[in-house]
């Protein structure tokens, strides 16, 4: 029970902290909101302050519990000396009576399913892998080291940040339910929206549609961030709503904060800053007023929360905004082939054919990981209210937050425009408030647990039941995130056996959040794709290294040789796993005064010349005219033949030889080379196993849905791998490099 | 007008603080030659998704992508099998009688040899998947060369497209 009372504190202390803070900022401020609105803003507010804050302190490697709590405990004793706690007196009207009770009765039997799962030990898929896992290695780390291996490390990260706090009191649960405080926000504000706009019935709707949708209360009561982002993004509405009507001066830093911390919470929401200025702009202009100071101003104040997670991309792994641009921000740990891959994939979440997508993300909900419910299959409808003054900005901010939502088709990644689109259709039934009440008591039933199956497919992302036992803890733990998280049990494996100082290698996520040891996953950076490359040139018959691509030519003193790319295959990335020099028939021995270049790829043209099979030099880019490998030497050599060793999945030919004399000239030494094949010799898996672990991984973890599986299982020794546990159809080896 | 100059001093800082790709780097240290071994070709058991398939089977099986989990073989496959252990064998193959080809024949009979040695005769009347598990005499097998096994379909199913199908095979060998 001592549980549940450390999970409570560490929520009521994340909540306190953060309102607090956004009472005195508003108070700062100046600006005046009604009763009911000001607390949610406020938290906003807070929670953008407190996060930044929490940047700064895991800047400094200052993330310890006696910090955080004394900080808190600091803020919570000014809050109490300033009053922060005590609220307006000026309210909205009154709600209608009905509206009164079905909001109530809905929020407290959606409220009893949510609390309960937010206070059950996290099982959501990104919350274990990497929400929490990064929170959890901050917090064990104290602040932010390098994190090259994870992808996920460099988004923006503020709702981390906003769990470090609860986190060190209450773990994980407490952390999830930071998370849930936005899930009820969101509504709420919604709700006030309507009030103060004097669109009751609409707000009220909107509100029910939002609060109730499955994959929001899913994704809500989970380590996430999404419902955060929507609620950032919606208060940067709200209070540009306010600023149109006021024009007060102090809204545009709680713009500019909000704006800011938006796209601190997730890269997606970035359009809250130039849907405010822009709103900003248009406004001035219109009125003849100068614009470009409070514009500015705008941009200078969301600068501070933005800025901060782009320098510490650019520090740590190389590009402000990994890891994406990666074309324009060209680095050593994501590769642009991968970028244009995981676009690709984000953009279909395989399905065939997109127009299916309203039916996926409102009934259906297993290929995209989620539905809203089958009533927001009619929210497109609200474009019918463009007519309607009032309804325009909600229609275009809808329009306008909808705009990302391509580039990841994830059902969750439409709850940043939901609120918008909800309110837009809510609108159109302000003067009927019967179907108003009607249409958000459907949604309410037809989102409750029981049921979603009588429409949705089978295995969809969606809250369950209430789990008493496990929300209280009197279940254990480990049993409950067992029995509903596949693979858990070899986290916990790992846990285990694996020191906390190694690194185990494998094709999937675990749930790092409740593991120690780091993790490398295959896909997540460019040095785990090295690791698979590595792993799978000692197998797959299309990456075994037995091709020989042969230049011959008449003998020449050069100082530089390059070999430069011809072709223009978009399918097909270039590599090499060894590029030899040949003179009379002897290899021209490797010194180390000789320079070797390659562009792209620069990071890793030694693996073209480290004399091993099972390492390639790769562009990790289409192949495209221009590209090149090349050697400079520290004076002429002679040579008269370059052989490479390639692997079959690259197509013969498109590819030419230059080398340079010692005045500078250049000759086209050969663009005809010979293809031929040679057996691959034996040791290569060996081979493989000592590249990796000199890559820095000890432990090598393996599932049968993973490519090479049955060759671990049935030659593990030939790998230089031990078998150190098996858990399903998972194995965990470890490297020894040992011959057989 | 702090707030910018804060704002703008943080810009530059972020601008000039991108990483710069290396010019040229040296020849790495070289990865001596290892003398290892490989795992030998083929070992008692199979699934059609071995990496080594290849290596097991001798003839009448459909070329199938390197990952499929199961081939359609012909009239009459067969494949090569180690054994280290001859005593207390027992013979394990899961393979489907396909209802499109079944259709087609009518019942079907399967002869299993080992060998050379009749090992099982079964006849198919239903479509789906079959199993066959049986003792093996241990005279029968042979230690550290290759252990035979094949099977042979009495009638071959035509497709529209003019191939020839027996049966679909997903794993066979020997299991003690």
């Amino acid at each position: 029970m001592s549980q549940v009372l450390y999970i409570l504190l560490g929520f009521f202390a994340s909540l306190g902290v953060n309102f607090v803070i956004g009472q005195l900022l508003l108070r700062r401020l100046n600006i005046q909101l009604f009763r009911q609105e000001q607390p949610a803003i406020a938290i906003v507010l807070g929670c953008s302050v407190w996060s930044l804050v929490m940047f700064l302190l895991a800047a400094a490697h200052l993330i310890h519990k006696g910090v955080l709590v004394g900080l808190a405990a600091a803020v919570m004793i000014i809050g109490w000396k300033f009053k922060a706690f005590v609220l307006p007196t000026q309210s909205f009207p009154p709600l209608p009576k009905t509206w009164k009770y079905v909001l109530g009765i809905i929020a407290a039997v959606f409220g009893v399913l949510y609390i309960s799962n937010a206070m059950a030990p996290e099982i959501s898929p990104d919350g274990m892998a990497y929400h929490l896992g990064l929170t959890t290695r901050y917090y064990r780390e104290h602040g932010f080291h390098p994190i090259t291996t994870n992808m996920y490390a460099s988004l923006s990260q503020a709702m981390e940040m906003l769990f470090l706090l609860p986190y060190s009191i209450g773990r994980h649960p407490a952390a999830a339910m930071t998370h849930m405080i936005f899930l009820w926000l969101l509504p709420w504000m919604i709700l006030c929206f309507g009030r103060r706009n004097g669109f009751v019935n609409a707000g009220a709707l909107a509100a029910v549609l939002i609060f109730c949708a499955p994959v929001i209360g899913v994704d809500g009561i989970s380590a996430y961030n999404d419902l955060a982002t929507a609620s950032a993004i919606f208060t940067v509405f709200y209070l540009v709503q306010l600023w149109k009507q006021q024009r007060q001066a102090s809204l545009i830093t709680a713009i500019g904060i909000t704006a800011g911390f938006a796209f601190a919470l997730k890269y997606t929401a970035f359009l809250a800053l130039p849907y405010a200025v822009v709103t900003i702009i248009k406004e001035l202009y219109r009125d003849r007023k100068p614009w470009f100071l409070p514009a500015a101003k705008v941009v200078a104040i969301a600068s501070i929360f933005i800025l901060p997670w782009m320098i510490k991309n650019t520090l740590f792994v190389g590009n402000p905004v990994s890891p994406f641009l990666n074309s324009i921000f060209p680095n050593h740990n994501i590769h642009i082939w991968f970028e244009a891959s995981y676009k690709r994939n984000m953009s279909r979440y395989g399905m065939e054919n997109l127009a299916w997508i309203p039916v996926e993300a409102t009934i259906r909900g297993d290929k995209l990981g989620g539905l809203l419910g089958p009533v927001f299959i009619l929210l497109p409808l609200g474009l019918l209210g463009f007519r309607k003054r009032a309804a325009r900005p909600l229609i275009l901010a809808a329009l306008l937050f909808t705009l990302p939502y391509p580039a990841n088709v994830g059902t969750r990644f439409l709850i940043p425009s939901a609120p918008f689109w909800a309110l837009s259709f809510a609108m159109l039934l302000e003067s009927v408030p019967h179907l108003a009440l009607a249409l958000a008591l459907i949604h309410a039933a037809l989102s409750w647990p029981d049921a979603i199956p009588l429409y949705s497919a089978k295995y969809t992302w969606r809250l369950n039941r209430i789990p008493w036992k496990s929300s209280f803890h009197i279940t254990d733990d480990d049993y409950y995130i067992g029995r509903n998280v596949g693979g858990y049990a070899m986290t916990r494996e790992i846990e285990r056996v694996v020191p906390m100082d190694k690194t185990v290698f494998g094709f999937d996520q675990i749930q790092e959040a409740y593991s120690k040891p780091k993790f490398m996953v295959s896909f997540q950076s460019a040095h785990g794709e090295i690791i698979t490359d590595i792993f799978h040139s000692a197998l797959m018959p299309a990456y075994l290294s037995t091709g020989r691509t042969t230049f011959n030519f008449p003998s020449q003193k050069l100082t530089r040789i390059r070999l430069v790319q011809t072709g223009n295959l978009p399918s097909e990335k270039w590599s090499m796993a060894e590029f030899r020099l040949f003179s009379q028939r002897s290899e021209v021995p490797r010194l180390p005064s000789w320079k070797l270049r390659s562009s792209p790829n620069p990071w890793d043209v030694q693996m073209a010349f480290d004399n091993s099979p099972v390492t390639r030099w790769s562009s990790w880019e289409p192949k495209r005219p221009g590209m090149f490998i090349e050697i400079q030497f520290p004076s002429p050599q002679l040579v008269d033949q370059v052989v490479l060793e390639v692997s079959r999945d690259q197509t013969p030919g498109f590819m030419a030889l230059e080398g340079y004399d010692q005045y500078g000239n250049k000759y086209v030494l050969s663009n005809t080379p010979k293809e031929s094949v040679i057996e691959a010799p034996e040791g290569w898996r060996l081979l493989s196993t000592r590249a990796m672990m000199a890559r820095g991984i000890d432990y090598f973890l393996i599932s049968e849905t993973n490519y090479g599986y049955q060759d671990v299982k049935k030659n593990a020794r030939y790998w230089g791998m031990e078998l150190i546990a098996v858990k399903g159809t998972s194995r965990l080896y470890n490297l020894t490099g040992n011959t057989p | 007008m702090s707030t910018m100059r804060f704002v703008l001093l943080l810009t530059i800082i972020l601008i000039t603080a991108c990483s710069k790709a290396p010019e040229s780097a040296s020849i790495p240290s070289q990865q001596q030659d290892i003398r290892a071994a490989d795992p030998p070709a083929v070992g008692r058991y199979v699934n059609m998704e071995d990496p080594l398939i290849k290596e097991y089977i001798v003839s009448g099986v459909v070329p199938a992508h390197a990952e499929a989990q199961w081939r359609w073989t012909q009239a009459n496959p067969t494949f090569r099998f180690k054994l280290k252990k001859l005593e207390n064998m027992r013979f394990h193959a899961d393979f489907t009688i396909n209802p499109t080809a079944l259709t087609a024949t009518g019942p079907v009979t399967i002869v299993w040899l080992i060998n050379g040695h009749e090992l099982a005769k079964e006849t198919h009347t239903k479509e789906g998947f079959k199993k066959l598990e049986k003792a093996v005499p241990a005279e029968w097998l042979k230690s550290d060369v290759e252990n035979i096994v094949s099977a042979t379909i009495d009638k071959i199913y035509t497709s529209p497209e003019g191939e020839k199908y027996g049966f679909i095979i997903s794993n066979l060998g020997f299991i003690d």
